[in-house]
């Protein structure tokens, strides 16, 4: 099960994450980003309640980078020890920008 | 030693008994975050793929998952009813030409979590081992 919520300040959409995201709930995240970058140019994703992402959660960003070459900002920030072990393992922060903070993501759009 | 089995009839959304599954043994036996963060990856992957590839989301075929506790080890079984795969022949996510891929993540996870990984019955069967100390 995961929580999403999508709110928006000034010109940047940040996306929370909560619970997990595992093959069944990822449809709800992949619906939350895909509607984010239909519209934004800047956006944040808060991973910090995020129990574990499964290899599906992690193909819904992949699945945008298209969008990220073509001009979009995205950021993610907040993973947690072993959610990060995941990217990591896999390679995938050379394709996407991770943050620790949601301060050092807001740095990274600018 | 204790071993507790389940079956899960094949639905997408019964990924969620798996979830509840490895959250009580957490509870019961007291694994560690590290060995309860890898556990919950590397077996809702493999169950995961049990439903969609093997059983081919037939919800009238079983997954069956078994966990096996020793003192040093917990290990996890997890067996569909369909006709196996070709499990020594995988592409490396993690190459150049499949890292933007969409899939084709979850065994590498798998076999990276987990400290033994091995595939029986045609890869219909998948065994995970992972040290407790």
């Amino acid at each position: 099960m995961v929580d999403i919520k999508t709110t928006k300040e000034n010109d940047i959409c940040k996306i929370v994450a909560v619970g997990e995201v595992d093959a069944s709930s990822s449809i709800e995240l992949d619906n939350a980003m895909k509607s984010a970058f239909e519209t934004e140019k800047k956006i944040i994703v808060d991973l910090s309640g995020l129990e574990y992402i499964s290899s599906a959660g992690l193909g819904v960003f992949v699945s945008h980078l298209e969008d990220i070459r073509s001009g979009i900002n995205l950021v993610l920030f907040g993973l947690s020890p072993s959610v990060l072990q995941v990217f990591e393992l896999l390679g995938l922060p050379q394709l996407i920008q991770i943050a620790s903070t949601e301060e050092e993501a807001l740095n990274k759009l600018n | 030693m204790n071993t507790v089995n389940i079956d899960i009839p094949s639905l997408p959304e019964n990924i969620r008994i798996v979830e509840s599954f490895i959250d009580n043994i957490k509870e019961k036996y007291s694994l560690n975050d590290d060995v309860y963060g890898n556990v919950m990856i590397a077996v809702t992957e493999s169950v995961t793929n049990a439903i969609a590839h093997g059983n081919k989301g037939e919800k009238n075929k079983n997954v069956s998952l078994t966990m096996i506790l020793e003192d040093t080890s917990i290990k996890f079984t997890v067996t569909d009813e369909g006709e196996g795969f070709d499990f020594n022949n995988l592409d490396d996510p993690t190459s150049p030409e499949n890292i933007e891929k969409l899939g084709g993540r979850g065994i590498f996870l798998m076999k990276n979590l987990c400290d033994e990984v091995s595939f029986t019955e045609d890869g219909r069967s998948v065994a995970m081992t992972f040290y407790l100390s």
